[in-house]
């Protein structure tokens, strides 16, 4: 990386900072992709109604950030996604499993569709500004340069759940159903444990993802009904590049092309025209090397 | 009867696989399902255990209707189904495979010690991955997960399918083993000197339909009926 490298030298604060954004660009599609890759993994779902959630999650925050406060917001509209995504897969997808599995891509892209269009009836079309509040409005130094709280929390809270998500997988009893799972479902309820019922969970707590990405999202960049098909393509990218049903491959995926893109916006000029193409470029040339990605096949739930 | 399944018609889609199957299997009793490939044992087994639930028919367990239950909710009634493709998990290690089966399984004799005094080999790849394991060893797992779960009734599928001869003999010797511990098995073997030597009773299928039964010792000599539907 010379580019990188000159940068480095000769303002090594800027790209400091400039490494920092995309990171928290970069956890932003780590959630959105995680959510989305165990629901794929676990039910062979391409939820396309993830975006929506994501975009729900961003405009449930902006308004109830009004009355609870930004984070306490942020946290609640997860939880409404977790409900309506565990309601969605209760109510309509479970009954599509045992189907062609185009008829389930076309119901999560119906949901899609209609979950934004009661977006724009409900906060319409123009892009909402969010901007954090109080505490989170500041910023604290972090040697190089002041960094935004609101950025810090978000680098932190996705740590803390990545850890959390991490430990479900490896240390409990849905953890073990969830691996297991994803690799034989039906031997899982032949041995006599509730499929069904771990799957409207899965989707629960892949929804949750969505939502807190949505919610997280909301305070950095404007919120418009048409973000949730911005993200998704992006989160769907990172599950290509990083494997399906693997929780790194998500992980690793997610911060690349966040990294990437922030790299290309901020220090190569003109670059904001090519922000869209980066993530594409770097999908094709992984699908080269590894066309499983890069943790396909090997992946912890995988 | 313990385990009566009566007249059992399962489809494949429009293919119309087992005929009015009726097997019945007592307390303690082993009984084996024997037949051509492709007669539809396998199929008899996955209706049973809910994976293919049958288009009419019905499968009662102690008396109580299990027909049309989901596989899990059959699971829990004590039934434990060993499929013929084994399907160990190849992702997770030889404990986990087991503690998976315990998580809806029940209490009983069959823990992780008998387990692993039953299985040796078990015991000393117990952190290997499934993927890692032989042909022999993934049997032996996939019985052990069936005992694991403490069941009154073991469908067991094939058991001795593709393992060489000394493996082959190991498990059978396991079978053998578990069927003078008492448990209830309802067995799938190619073989059909080994299953009539491992049974009590049997009922061969033919084309989806039981075309006879009876005790193992009876079938054992009729060679008209052993070269019409088992020879190949
Ligand atoms: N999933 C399936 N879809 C369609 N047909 C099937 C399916 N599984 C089995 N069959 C057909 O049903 C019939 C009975 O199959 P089954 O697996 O029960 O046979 P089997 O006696 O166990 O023999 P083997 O194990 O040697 O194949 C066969 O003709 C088989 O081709
Ligand atoms: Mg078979």
């Amino acid at each position: 990386m010379p580019l990188a490298t000159v940068y480095l030298t000769i303002m090594p604060n800027q790209m400091i900072a400039t490494i920092f954004d995309g990171l928290t660009r970069g956890m932003l599609y780590v959630l959105l992709a995680l959510g989305l890759n165990i629901i794929l993994g676990l039910m062979g779902v391409i939820n396309f109604a993830h975006g929506a959630f994501f975009a729900l999650g961003a405009y449930i925050t902006f308004t109830l950030s009004q009355r609870l406060g930004l984070f306490p917001a942020i946290i609640a509209a997860a939880l409404c996604m977790a409900v309506l995504g565990m309601i969605m897969e209760s109510t309509f997808i479970r009954r599509l499993y045992s189907r062609p599995p185009e008829h389930v891509l076309m119901f999560t892209f119906g949901a899609f569709l209609i979950i934004v269009q009661i977006i724009r009836k409900i906060w319409g079309d123009t892009p909402q500004p969010l901007s954090p509040t109080g505490f989170l409005a500041g910023s604290i130094n972090l040697g190089f340069s002041q960094y935004p709280t609101f950025r810090l929390l978000v680098v932190a809270l996705t740590v803390l759940v990545l850890i959390i998500v991490y430990l479900i997988l490896v240390r409990t009893n849905l953890g073990l159903t969830i691996r297991a799972g994803t690799r034989d479902s039906e031997m899982v309820s032949i041995l006599g444990i509730n499929m069904p019922l771990t799957f409207t969970i899965v989707f629960g707590l892949g929804s949750l993802l969505g939502g807190l990405a949505g919610g997280l999202e909301a305070p950095l960049y404007n919120i418009d009904p048409n973000m949730g098909a911005t993200y998704i393509i992006i989160a769907f990218l990172v599950v290509i590049v990083g494997g399906i049903g693997s929780f790194w491959g998500a992980v690793v995926g997610g911060l690349i092309i966040g990294l990437l893109q922030e790299l290309t916006v901020q220090l190569i000029p003109g670059g904001s025209s090519a922000e869209d193409i980066v993530p594409f470029a770097f999908m094709l040339l992984i699908l080269l090397v590894r066309p499983r990605g890069l943790f396909g096949a090997e992946g912890l739930f995988d | 009867m313990f385990l009566e399944a009566r007249e059992l018609n399962t489809y494949y889609g429009k293919s119309h696989v087992l005929q009015d199957v009726s097997v019945d299997v007592d307390r303690g009793e082993v009984v084996a399902l024997i037949g051509r490939n492709g007669s539809g044992r396998s199929t008899t087994l996955k209706t049973i255990a809910g994976v293919t639930p049958p288009k009419r028919g019905s499968v009662t367990l102690d008396g109580r209707d299990i027909t049309g239950m989901k596989p899990y909710t059959i699971a829990r009634q004590g039934v434990a189904y060993v499929p013929e493709e084994r399907r160990i998990f190849p992702n997770l290690t030889v404990l986990e495979n087991l503690k998976l089966a315990t998580l809806a399984g029940r209490k009983g004799r069959w823990d992780y010690k008998k387990v692993f005094a039953f299985f040796p080999r078990l015991d000393e790849r117990k952190t290997n991955a499934g993927k890692s394991l032989s042909g022999g060893e993934q049997q032996m797992l996939t019985i052990a997960r069936a005992l694991i779960q403490n069941p009154d009734i073991i469908l067991l599928d094939e058991p001795l399918e593709g393992l060489a001869p000394v493996v082959a003999q190991a498990i059978q010797k396991a079978i053998m083993e578990m069927k003078a511990e008492g448990m209830t098995m309802l067995l799938v073997e190619q073989n059909a000197r080994v299953a009539l030597a491992v049974s009590d009773r049997a009922h061969v299928l033919s084309d989806g339909r039981i075309v006879a039964s009876g005790t193992s010792a009876q079938l054992r000599d009729d060679q008209e009926l052993v070269q019409r539907y088992l020879s190949v």
